[in-house]
């Protein structure tokens, strides 16, 4: 079907189509949290995308490219964002947004609301540590490796940035 | 259990996370057991990751990913076309001159023939095989250098 397909051989359980769409949707996801805006954020991935192929790396048989994947789009978004003119009000205006829908699914998650907000609000360094774990469920190791600290320090960054997060939570937290 | 419940906070987060050592976690679920603000701590910890992986983020859409596909399929074609032209181009160029350097090197036909017709003058039997060789050399470091610089991509240095 798909030529993708090859030269890869297919994995016993995925096939490299379906691999490259769930990293493909890790990446955009991360893109967003750092970007705010969709059409950035598709920029990136696709860039990140080919520069996967493009090194030879990715490997369905191998499995989980996903760490390296998401360090390539981590840089490639924070470049996206030292472009960006400070006074660029659009893409700030696109961050936060959190106001919730007066429906059901807004209900439903509005503490998620409120917390995307409130993660929005931190600076770039404390979001991106809480969401690789917290969202993209990530080890310390692969947390290391995505955004290129010494191993030992995961801990302590994590827990100050997550300490923040509950400093701004106050009261929704009780 | 006596502890200093700011010096423990970040054991509760890594505890979260399955990251402790064995003996830090046993010391981590002493403490949760009979500190109340340790156990405060440790929940909001919880429920924020619990919500977080829940958050609504915006997700590509269709056509967003058929062009991803699209993408990605015409590059794999790229550099499986690049190599197979690459390989080519060696073994044409590379047997090619071969083949003509040796015959000029050992000047075949006068060899074989004896007759002074045939017999290649010595500036052409040593400098067309060093213009070949040398053209061949320059086009390859050339290229190989190109490809190099486009795989030595800054992020592609990272080891798994
Ligand atoms: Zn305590």
């Amino acid at each position: 079907m798909h030529s993708l397909e090859w030269p890869m051989t297919e994995g016993p359980e995925k096939t490299a189509d379906a691999e490259l769409e769930a990293l493909s949707e890790s990446g955009f996801a991360l893109a967003i949290q750092l970007l705010g805006r969709h059409a950035d954020a598709a920029d990136v991935v696709q860039d990140s995308l080919r520069k996967l192929l493009h090194s030879g790396r990715f490997d369905a048989r191998r499995g989980n490219a996903r760490a390296w994947f998401l360090k390539v789009v981590r840089n490639g978004a924070l470049d996206t964002l030292r472009r960006r003119k400070p006074h660029d009000a659009e893409a700030v205006a696109a961050l936060p947004d959190a106001t919730p829908a007066p429906d059901e699914a807004a209900a439903r998650s509005e503490l998620a609301q409120i917390i995307r907000r409130e993660l929005d609000a931190l600076p770039t360094e404390q979001r991106e540590i809480i969401l690789l774990r917290d969202f993209h469920d990530l080890s310390y190791s692969e947390i290391a490796e995505v955004l290129a600290l010494a191993p030992g320090t995961v801990m302590s960054r994590l827990h100050r940035a997550r300490r923040a997060l509950r400093e701004r939570m106050g009261k929704f937290l009780k | 259990m006596k502890h200093d419940c700011n010096e423990t906070e970040p054991l509760l987060s890594a505890h979260l996370d399955g990251e402790l050592t064995q003996g830090d976690r046993q010391r981590v679920e002493l403490i949760l057991e009979d500190c109340a603000e340790c156990a405060r701590a440790f929940d909001e910890m919880k429920k924020l990751r619990q919500h977080i992986g829940g958050i609504p983020y915006d997700t590509m859409t269709e056509q967003e990913k058929n062009e991803m596909n699209r993408h990605a399929e015409s590059n794999v074609g790229a550099s499986v076309g690049q190599m197979l032209f690459i390989a080519g181009l060696v073994m044409v160029y590379g047997v090619g001159a071969y083949l003509l350097c040796a015959d000029l090197i050992t000047d075949a036909e006068f060899a074989k023939s004896g007759e002074a017709n045939d017999k290649v003058p010595l500036f052409i039997r040593v400098g067309v095989p060093a213009l070949i060789i040398g053209l061949g050399i320059l086009f390859f470091t050339v290229l190989f250098q190109r490809i190099q610089a486009s795989k030595a991509d800054k992020y592609t240095d990272v080891e798994f």
